[in-house]
């Protein structure tokens, strides 16, 4: 077995390329395009709509109920980025919420290279806090 | 020259360990961002996509460059409404090629809908 010791990978040939081979040997991909760029659990039931924990977010802010604004601490090359969002119901008896979650495309709080806000709705299309909001993003960043 | 290293396991300074299995088992094999504008689904960004195939209203068959090894994948995704169902397409299952997805205003969840600003990520072996 063998240990690279690195705080950082870089491409030779292009410093933003790593290849790696894929699990059967068939194909090769890109390292930085398949790594996540933001991952983000947040309280939304909170006062301030904290952090659970987080990759590249270096903040929330309330911005209305089932909104919570989330910049990022690098920001992507566009808005084209992949964003997927999921939101937990902190009473499933009630329904409260997380069904139809999704994040921000028009408007005062439509996403950008540089932050991302959520739109979370229970099942009525209500604006709702989730106790749990999930978000994963996939894209290039700047 | 481009240069190959083969190790198990990177180690950073400060931050910790992780086995080169989680880098490449756990990094996503695709992702697209499409949006479909006059009912024709087009994309913005992706990683590992081929095309797009638009099989009706509110149904999206994305279609990938390297295969996967199966079609048991794990897939997420979203789309610019805060009203619907984002489903797999209950007459075409994941294959190792192909993923299809359908999205379905609640609460009957019959009606197939277009909607803007999709999002999927899809985690799994590469064949």
């Amino acid at each position: 077995m063998s240990t690279i010791l690195v705080d950082n990978l870089t491409g030779k040939t292009s410093a933003g390329d790593i290849t790696v081979t894929s699990e059967g040997g068939a194909a090769t991909q890109s390292l930085q395009q398949g790594l996540c760029k933001v991952w983000v659990s947040v309280d939304q039931d909170t006062t301030g709509h904290p952090i659970y924990d987080s990759i590249n977010i270096s903040s929330s802010t309330d911005a209305g109920t089932g909104r919570t604004r989330l910049p990022f601490v690098n920001s992507f090359n566009n808005d084209d980025y992949a964003d997927v969002i999921a939101g937990t119901a902190y009473d499933e008896s009630a329904f409260a919420g997380g069904t139809f979650s999704v994040t921000q495309y028009a408007g005062s709080e439509q996403k950008t290279s540089s932050q991302i806000t959520t739109d979370c709705r229970n099942n009525a299309g209500t604006d709702n806090d989730n106790h749990d909001t999930k978000l994963i993003i996939m894209g290039d960043l700047a | 020259m481009a240069g190959t290293i083969v190790a198990d396991t990177l180690t950073h300074s400060t931050a910790g360990s992780i086995a080169t299995n989680y880098v490449v088992d756990g990094s996503a094999k695709a992702w697209i961002h499409f949006d479909v504008p006059s009912g024709t689904p087009t994309s913005r960004d992706s990683l590992n996509m081929a095309s797009i195939t638009d099989d009706g209203t509110g149904d999206y068959q994305v279609n990938f460059s390297n295969n996967f090894a199966n079609g048991f994948y794990a897939t997420s995704g979203t789309g610019d409404d805060d009203q619907y169902f984002f489903c797999v397409d209950e007459h075409n299952e994941p294959t190792s090629a192909d993923f299809t997805m359908q999205f379905m205003y609640p609460p009957s969840a019959t009606s197939d809908t277009d909607v803007d600003n999709v999002s999927t990520i899809h985690m799994g072996e590469l064949a």
